[in-house]
């Protein structure tokens, strides 16, 4: 049945499935300090969201609120129908909801073969290494390194390796490309757009704005926790006021 | 000036030693390391081994019985405490769990007081383990040759089973980031577990092997449990190899340190504590910063 809803949903909105996240009025904190302010987003199948905004707008925690590393005080997250805003992370990447942090948090003790096998130990059909690293060819040349000898923009392949390597039915980018030189965030970008090209589902949290909109299909804009845009690319383009004062663009 | 042979004898006297510290800190390191939590009952768990070891071959007679029954016994006392009490304290704050872990370790140390009564009581060596072993030219107790040999197969036993193994990867991991491990899929909550029993188990192997070297006291792990705190400083907190390398360094210091001047042995770990915390902060093979 379900199946049959998405393909139409595909069928009349170009490629785009049905709704695959709902997210409806969360309200998050950091121990006392209000967050997110009944922010509300939905990410339907096969699409590219991207969550814009300043710094401290909210964005990370977002993120970090659908992955399930911070738990929302009220609202609710639906993925695929059920509800899980409630979960323990461990779950919620079980069920195919996979984080990237912005600190990439790679392993520096383990080798980068071992930060792959770890990130695949849970994954009911982790992707062969020789996948990831057809995608990824410095890392093969790499694989026996520690992750704390990496640069940073091999810790960012590394990263986005260990989401990749899970097969996840969405991907959660925050900032992939942050502080990393123009030729690596070329790479990247391309290792993206072959993501979706594929269809891989993916919210990306980004500053540089630019880089966002060549990949999203969609965008929303938080400030302060608020959630004060939603539209295509586009649209944001004509919107100069939502651009200059929320994104500074 | 103390002979060769005494040298080396005590130098022997501090492999020996030292082999049972490494066994004992590294699965206090490890605990610290992946759950968060300094295991102040860690000294009262070794004792515990000690008194199985005591009740075990005064009802069979057997050595392998009692290394059996103390592994055992620790391990499943490991499991329950985990399960029951230290799980609900890895979000509390460190003085919480100290709190919590001091007073298990006080708990059983009286326990075993109430039971078996204050006075030191005597673990026979094992029957393969009498004689001694001729070196050239220093004699040297066969059963201390014999602790280093247990105690080197259960260190490599550790090290296959962190390096080798899924459950390894997971802890080394979970040392560093837990959050990002959970966030992997991968629930660091089990892992938890296996490692405080199985660190419950380690110190009560070493509890059982070191038995017939000394006498059996309720309050024998004191000791102990304040030179493996040396140890895990001085190797690095969370690192098996620290450990290892700590407690021979610690059981040397402690052992060679006796044989000029017994009153300075305590005050010489301490002294080359400072110097590698001025060296190193992180400890020799330490790679986590911890305030």
């Amino acid at each position: 049945m379900t199946r049959v809803i998405k393909a139409a949903g595909a069928a009349m909105d170009g490629g785009v499935g049905a709704p695959m996240i709902e997210v409806e009025r969360i309200n998050s904190y950091y121990g006392d300090s209000h967050i997110l302010f009944d922010v509300s987003m939905a990410v339907h199948e096969r699409e590219v969201v991207a969550l814009l905004g300043r710094n401290g707008a909210g964005k990370s925690t977002t993120l970090k609120t659908l992955a399930g590393a911070v738990h929302p005080r009220s609202g609710t997250i639906r993925f695929e129908g059920a509800a899980i805003e409630a979960l323990p992370s461990h779950v919620i990447a079980q069920r195919g909801l996979q984080l990237v942090p912005e600190e990439r948090r790679i392993f520096g003790g383990l080798s980068v073969t071992e930060n792959l096998e770890l990130a695949a130990l849970s994954a009911p059909q982790p992707l062969p290494l020789d996948d990831i690293f057809a995608i990824f060819p410095r890392l093969r040349e790499r694989r026996g390194s520690y992750g704390r000898s990496l640069s940073g923009g091999e810790q960012q392949m590394l990263a986005i390796a260990r989401a990749l390597i899970r097969r996840p039915r969405v991907i959660l980018l925050d900032e992939p490309f942050e502080g990393l030189a123009v030729i690596i965030v070329q790479n990247l970008l391309e290792v993206c757009r072959a993501l979706v090209a594929q269809g891989q589902t993916i919210v990306i949290v980004e500053q540089n704005v630019r880089a966002a909109l060549t990949l999203a299909h969609r965008t929303y804009v938080l400030n302060n926790g608020h959630m004060v845009f939603e539209g295509t690319p586009e649209a944001l383009r004509a919107a100069p006021d939502v651009m200059d004062r929320y994104l500074g663009v | 000036m103390p002979t060769l042979p005494q040298f080396l004898s005590q130098a022997f006297n501090g492999i020996a030693l030292g082999s049972l510290l490494a066994l004992i800190a590294s699965g206090l390191s490890i605990i610290l390391g992946a759950l968060g939590v300094l295991n102040f009952a860690h000294g009262a768990m070794f004792m515990l081994g000690a008194y199985v070891a005591f009740v075990a071959l005064g009802a069979w007679g057997s050595f392998g019985a009692a290394l059996a029954l103390g592994a055992l016994a620790l391990l499943a006392l490991g499991f329950a405490l985990e399960r029951g009490l230290i799980r609900f304290y890895y979000r509390r704050p460190p003085e919480d769990q100290i709190l919590v872990t001091f007073g298990l370790g006080i708990m059983m140390v009286e326990a075993v007081r109430y039971i078996f009564g204050p006075l030191s009581q005597r673990v026979p060596l094992p029957g393969w383990g009498q004689g001694i072993v001729n070196f050239g030219f220093f004699l040297y107790p066969l059963y201390r040759v014999q602790v280093i040999g247990m105690v080197a197969v259960l260190l490599l036993a550790f090290y296959v089973l962190l390096y080798r193994t899924r459950i390894g990867l997971v802890v080394r991991a979970g040392i560093e980031d837990a959050t990002m491990v959970q966030l992997l899929g991968t629930n660091v909550q089990r892992m938890f577990l296996v490692v405080f029993s199985l660190g419950a188990m380690a110190a009560g192997i070493a509890g059982v092997i070191y038995a017939p070297l000394s006498s059996v006291i309720p309050n024998m792990g004191e000791p102990f449990l304040v030179e493996c705190f040396v140890v895990i400083v001085i190797g690095g907190l969370g690192s098996f190899p620290g450990a290892v390398v700590g407690g021979i360094v610690v059981g040397e210091i402690l052992s060679l340190t006796t044989l000029f001047n017994p009153a300075y042995a305590q005050a010489a770990i301490y002294a080359v504590m400072t110097l590698v915390l001025i060296v190193r902060p992180r400890g020799l093979f330490g790679t986590l910063g911890r305030a």
